[in-house]
Parts: C-alpha cells; sequence; structure tokens
C-alpha cells in the first residue's frame, strides 16, 4: 500500500512538473522560416570558388616531381622541411583578414538562430545542472548538521561525564577522608583534654608540692644564706618529660635540676613512670608508653 | 526507491516520460528531412573545411617556393620551429577574435532587423531571448544560492572541525582524569591524608602515654581510686586501647 | 613504383583517407575495423597495403591519402624492415605531421625481437608520432584507433584552424594531441 501511495505520489508530481513546464516550453525557432533557396545557393557558390582555387594550388604542386627521403641527415633535413612549412603557413595566417559570414540575411538568421539555440541549451545544461548541485548541496548541509548535531551532543555528554568526575573526584574521595579523619582527631583530643584535666585535677589533690611552712623555713634559711629555688609542681615535671618524649623521641632525656623535687622524681622512677639514663645518672626521660 | 514488477516497469515508465519532457524543451528530435537551415550550417561547415583545406595546399604551394634555411644544427632548426609555431598560434587567435566579433555583429544586427519586421518569426525570437534572459536570472538566483549553501557548508564543516577537536580533548581529559583517579587517590593519602594521620597518629600516642602515666601515678598515690565514682570511671576508661577510636 | 604524395589529388568533402602499412594482415585488419565502429562527425576511407610501393595500376582508383600508418610487430624483425624499406617509397611532405608508428606487443618483453629504443628512435628521426599498442587487448586498440582518427581528422584537414604541421613528434612536449 505505502508503495503504491508512494507511486501515486511520483505520478502526481510528474504530472505537475510537465504541466508547470509547458509553459515555459522555449519556442523552436529552426524550422519556421521558408526554404531560403537563394542563401543555399550562395553558399554552394561561395563553396564553388573557394574549391577551384584549391584546384588550381593542387594542379601547381602535381607538376614539381615527388621528393623521397635522403640517404644521409634524414632528421635535419626534415626539421629543415618543417620550418620551411611553418613559415609558409605562418605567412598563409598572416595574410588572412576577418571574414564576414555572409551578405545574405537569411544565412545570418540561420546562424543567429542556431547561436541562440545553443545559448538556450547551454544554459538548460547549466541550469538543471546547478539544481542538481544544489538539490545534493542540500541533502549533504542536512547530513552535515546532523552530524553537526550529534557532536553536540557528544560533546555535550562527554562534558557532563567530565563535571561528574570531577566532582567524584573532589567530594567523594576528598573530602570524605577527610571527614573521616577529622572526626576521630576530634575525639581524641577530646579524650585527651579530658585526661588532662583529670590528670591535673588527680596530681593537684594527690601531688601537692611540699608544704608552705617548708618553703618558709627554707626562704628563712635562705636569708641566712642558703639559696632557694622555687620547685617545680609534679604536674610541670609530667609534663615536660611527656613534651620532651613526644617531640624529641630520639632525646627524651631531661637533665634533674635543683628544682626538680627529689622525692618526686624517686616516686617516678620507682613506680616505673620514668627511667634512668643508664650512663647519666643525672638525666631521666619517659617510659616510652605507647611503642 | 526500487519497487518490485509492475510497480517497477510503472516507475520505469514515469522516468521515461520525465526524461521525454525535458528533451521537450530542447526540442531537440532529429526530423527525417532536414530543415533548410540545418543544411544551411552544413554548408557553412564545409565552408570553414574547404577554406582551410586552401589554406594548407597554398601554404604547401609556398613552402615549395621557399628558400631553404641555410645549414643550421638540429637544435637551432627546433627552436626556430617552436618560434614559428608560437607565432602561428598568436596570429591565429588574433584573426579568430577578430572574426568572432565582426561574426557576432552580423549575427546580432540580423536578428534584431528581423525581430522589427514584427511577423510571427520575429515574435518567436523575442520570444527566445526573454527565455534565455528568464534562463540566465535563474541560473544566476541558482548560482547565488549555491554560494549560500557552500558557505553554510564550509560554516558547519568548520563547527564539526572544533566540536571534533574538543570532543577528542575532552575524551583526553577524561582518561586522564580517570587513569588519575587511582593515582590521585593514592598520592592524597601519601599527601594531604598522610599529614593528617600522622597528626592523629601523635595525637593518639600521646594519649597512651598519658594513659600510663595516670595508671602509674594512681598507683603510686595509693588512692583507692575505687571508692571515687568519677576517679573509677576514668581509670576504667584508661584500661581501653586509644588506637580503638581509629 | 610511384613515391606517394600528400596533396596529389583533391580532397573528398567531409572524409579522410588513412593508409595502413604492416607485414601482419590481421593487426590491419584489426585496427581499421576498430577505427570504422567508433563513431565519428566524417567519412574516413581506409587502405591497407602489407608494403610499400603501392602496384601502380590501381592509381586512378585511389583516394587522396591524408595520413600513412606504419605497424610495427616488435616480435618480429622483417615487420620493422618491412617498413623501413617502405619509408624510401613516401614523399617528405608526409613527414610533416602525416605519419605515424604504431608499435605493437611492447608488452611481453621476452617475446620482442625488436628493441623498443630502435622504434623511438625511428619515430624521432622522422619527426613522426610514435604509438604503443597491445593488440591482444580490445580497449587498447579500440584507444589507438580513436587516437588515430583524431589524428587523421587533423591531417585531412578537418578541423579548421589546426593543420597536420603541429603533429609532428617534436610537438609532444609544447602540445598533446589529445585534446585535439
Amino acid at each position: 500500500m505505502d508503495k503504491q501511495d508512494e507511486l501515486l505520489k511520483e505520478a502526481e508530481t510528474l504530472a505537475r512538473y510537465m504541466s508547470g513546464y509547458q509553459h515555459e516550453l522555449p519556442p523552436d525557432i529552426s524550422k519556421t522560416s521558408q526554404a531560403p533557396e537563394e542563401a543555399r545557393e550562395e553558399l554552394l557558390q561561395q563553396c564553388e570558388e573557394i574549391w577551384k582555387q584549391m584546384e588550381e594550388c593542387q594542379s601547381k604542386l602535381t607538376m614539381s616531381g615527388p621528393e623521397t627521403l635522403p640517404e644521409m641527415d634524414v632528421q635535419l633535413y626534415l626539421l629543415m622541411m618543417q620550418v620551411k612549412a611553418l613559415t609558409a603557413e605562418y605567412e598563409q595566417w598572416q595574410k588572412r583578414t576577418p571574414e564576414i559570414i555572409s551578405d545574405n540575411q537569411d544565412v545570418l538568421l540561420a546562424v543567429g538562430k542556431e547561436e541562440l539555440d545553443k545559448v538556450a541549451r547551454e544554459l538548460e545544461m547549466v541550469l538543471s545542472s546547478v539544481q542538481a548541485k544544489n538539490k545534493k548541496l542540500k541533502k549533504d548541509l542536512e547530513k552535515e548538521q546532523n552530524w553537526l548535531d550529534g557532536q553536540q551532543k557528544l560533546v555535550d555528554a562527554l562534558t557532563s561525564r567530565q563535571d561528574e568526575l570531577k566532582n567524584q573526584l573532589s567530594t567523594f574521595s576528598e573530602k570524605r577522608v577527610f571527614q573521616d579523619i577529622a572526626n576521630k582527631l576530634f575525639k581524641v583530643r577530646a579524650y585527651k583534654e579530658e585526661l588532662l584535666s583529670a590528670l591535673g585535677d588527680f596530681l593537684e589533690e594527690h601531688f601537692p608540692l611540699p608544704e608552705e611552712q617548708e618553703n618558709q623555713s627554707k626562704k628563712k634559711k635562705g636569708q641566712s644564706g642558703k639559696k632557694t629555688v622555687p620547685l617545680m609542681t609534679l604536674h610541670e615535671i609530667l609534663e615536660i618529660l611527656i613534651n620532651k618524649l613526644m617531640t624529641t623521641p630520639h632525646d627524651p632525656y631531661i637533665v634533674i635540676e635543683p628544682h626538680h623535687w627529689p622525692p618526686y622524681i624517686e616516686m617516678l622512677l620507682r613506680y616505673g613512670i620514668a627511667l634512668r639514663h643508664p650512663e647519666d645518672p643525672n638525666r631521666i626521660r619517659l617510659e616510652a608508653f605507647h611503642q | 526507491m526500487e519497487f518490485p514488477e509492475p510497480l517497477g516497469d510503472m516507475q520505469e515508465l514515469s522516468r521515461e516520460l520525465h526524461r521525454v519532457s525535458l528533451l521537450g524543451a530542447c526540442g531537440q528530435e532529429s526530423p527525417e528531412e532536414e530543415a533548410p537551415e540545418l543544411h544551411l550550417h552544413r554548408l557553412l561547415r564545409l565552408r570553414e573545411q574547404v577554406k582551410h583545406q586552401r589554406l594548407e595546399v597554398q601554404a604547401v604551394n609556398e613552402a615549395s617556393e621557399e628558400i631553404s634555411p641555410e645549414a643550421l644544427s638540429s637544435e637551432k632548426l627546433s627552436e626556430i620551429a617552436k618560434e614559428l609555431l608560437k607565432d602561428i598560434e598568436d596570429v591565429k587567435v588574433s584573426f579568430q577574435n577578430k572574426t568572432m566579433v565582426l561574426q557576432r555583429m552580423q549575427i546580432v544586427n540580423a536578428l534584431l532587423s528581423k525581430i522589427q519586421e514584427a511577423n510571427g518569426e520575429s515574435k518567436l525570437i523575442q520570444e527566445k531571448f526573454t527565455h534565455i534572459l528568464m534562463l540566465s536570472s535563474s541560473v544566476m538566483n541558482l548560482q547565488q544560492e549555491t554560494r549560500d549553501l557552500e558557505e553554510k557548508m564550509y560554516d558547519i564543516r568548520k563547527k564539526r572541525l572544533v566540536l571534533k577537536e574538543q570532543g577528542s580533548a575532552k575524551m583526553l581529559e577524561i582518561q586522564t582524569m580517570k587513569s588519575n583517579w587511582k593515582a590521585n587517590r593514592e598520592e592524597m593519602k601519601n599527601e594531604k591524608i598522610k599529614r593528617l594521620h600522622k597528626v592523629l597518629k601523635e595525637e593518639i600516642d600521646s594519649v597512651t602515654v598519658l594513659q600510663n602515666v595516670f595508671q602509674n601515678i594512681i598507683l603510686a598515690s595509693h588512692v583507692d581510686w575505687a571508692k571515687y565514682p568519677q576517679l573509677k570511671d576514668i581509670v576504667l576508661r584508661l584500661e581501653t586501647n586509644a588506637s580503638s577510636f581509629v | 613504383m610511384a613515391t606517394l604524395r600528400p596533396f596529389d589529388k583533391m580532397p573528398m568533402l567531409n572524409a579522410a583517407a588513412l593508409l595502413l602499412v604492416g607485414t601482419e594482415e590481421s593487426h590491419r585488419e584489426q585496427l581499421a575495423s576498430a577505427m570504422l565502429k567508433e563513431p565519428k562527425t566524417f567519412e574516413v576511407k581506409i587502405h591497407m597495403a602489407q608494403s610499400l610501393p603501392l602496384p601502380y595500376e590501381r592509381e586512378h582508383l585511389r583516394p587522396r591519402f591524408d595520413m600513412v600508418v606504419f605497424l610495427i610487430n616488435l616480435h618480429s624483425q622483417f615487420s620493422l624492415s618491412t617498413v623501413l624499406a617502405s619509408l624510401t617509397h613516401l614523399d617528405v611532405n608526409f613527414f610533416l605531421g602525416k605519419v605515424c608508428f604504431v608499435a605493437i606487443g611492447g608488452g611481453q618483453v621476452k617475446h620482442c625481437m625488436v628493441d623498443i629504443a630502435t622504434v623511438k628512435k625511428l619515430a624521432d628521426t622522422h619527426l613522426s608520432t610514435l604509438l604503443f599498442s597491445e593488440f591482444d587487448s580490445e580497449d587498447d586498440v579500440t584507444c589507438t584507433a580513436r587516437r588515430l582518427l583524431q589524428m587523421v581528422q587533423i591531417c585531412a584537414g578537418l578541423v579548421p584552424g589546426i593543420s597536420a604541421l603541429y603533429l609532428g613528434s617534436f610537438m609532444n612536449s609544447t602540445l598533446q594531441t589529445d585534446q585535439f
């Protein structure tokens, strides 16, 4: 059914095309005039005239005998002949003057009509070839446009894919891992703060500095000449030891100084919190609990 | 499109019709008897041929009377021959151009004076002129269309080229992004995240140290920690491994 | 024993006459029928001979020859020597563009008895066109026939403005005969 419809459509187009074209049919001008007997006669006469002239010339030629190739230097001889012939032909052409077609109106008209027909035919050929070319161009253009659209879509798709990837790369992997670690860090730090403050409280309560009175009496003694140093709290000593261990693990020792109250140092050593330097009893370090 | 028979036959016929209708436009049927003008054309063509043949015979005649050039080398002769050919060509072109101008003038003149006669034939010639004008203007219009179409085509092709380059550049970028993906992740662990991990480890270490110090301090203090709920809570938590936070 | 001359008779209206000379009858026949088969706007008369000179008795029946084509079978030394002998029976005016050599069978090198350089030199010396053709290929024969028809049309003076003089071998560099 489809094919029949198509065919019908084609036939309709054809009919339309033909009836449309009939109006534009160029007039046929080549067969309209009466037989220009006179014109033909004139042309024939001209031809005969020329023919006669040629005959005269030709008979002159037959008078001279034939000439065959020389035994030697054939090429040179022929080249010489050629130059002579070309010179003669050149002279002939120089002698020619522009020629009119004919004085006869009928002949001129006939040539004119042929020219017109030729021009029209050539134009029709050009027209149909340009039409065909344009049709092909339009088709190609459509194809190219489709390809262009396809390419645009592809590039768009690639762009969004690229953006997607970018997002994934930055948000998914980076942020997640960071967040994760940051959370843990936060928890550990919070616990550390808690521990520090609890430890601080505990130390303050259970390991105060030696009695004020003692200090007072020491001061008095000091006044009497003996030098006194303000003692460090156990908290402070521990802080220094811990810091030293954590910041310079290759050299965790501190030197025992007068402001380190000896009983505290003794206690730290006894309970395995601190260790003495194996060669220098004056230096101690914190036990590396984390290793 | 191709149809099976007999639709195919019909299509064939319609194509033939189409062709005939186009042919009719040129009016090119070969008649049984020659139109008088055709005869004239043949005569004109013959006249040209005979004229040329006459010229040739005349030239041969002249050549036999030509004095032979003095003895020259074959190279020199070839050179002269080429020179002469060029000269002949020049003279010929100039002659043909002059003749053409003259003959055009004659033809146009004849056609115009025929048109002025204002009879049936002149009307036909007039129409032919009009037809030619119409044809040439359509040709010009169509050629303009061709130029426009070609320009559009050029634009689209340019755009396509740009898109093609863009497309392949994007493909390449995506490829490198993908291949960098894993390397990047490793690198991130190695760089920023590694730094963060180090910080975290240091914190955990210091917490571990603190825990142990605290435990031992409590031992050293001889405090009965179980009696104090707050302390007990802390002491129990000192037992948990700090790295379990990770 | 007559020397063959161009312009010895009047031409025929819109017609050209060609003389095929060569020892192989089959080659001559093949080429002649190919030329006659080709569509053309002028009439062509083809005469054939094994060698020159042509017998005197039939002289009055012959047209004015516009062109002489020598067929050389490269597989036969005899073919070449016959052509060479025939050349001396031609008027020198023929060599101003109205002679053409056709070398046949150059493709089968192992069968060649005649060196290609020899025929090239021959054509060169006589300022004449040389065509190569394989006569076992119909396309080749047709192609050669077409080429010869173009040449003979010019030689017969049927193309106003162009004369045989321009067809000589020295023209090959300046003008391609193909364009006629």
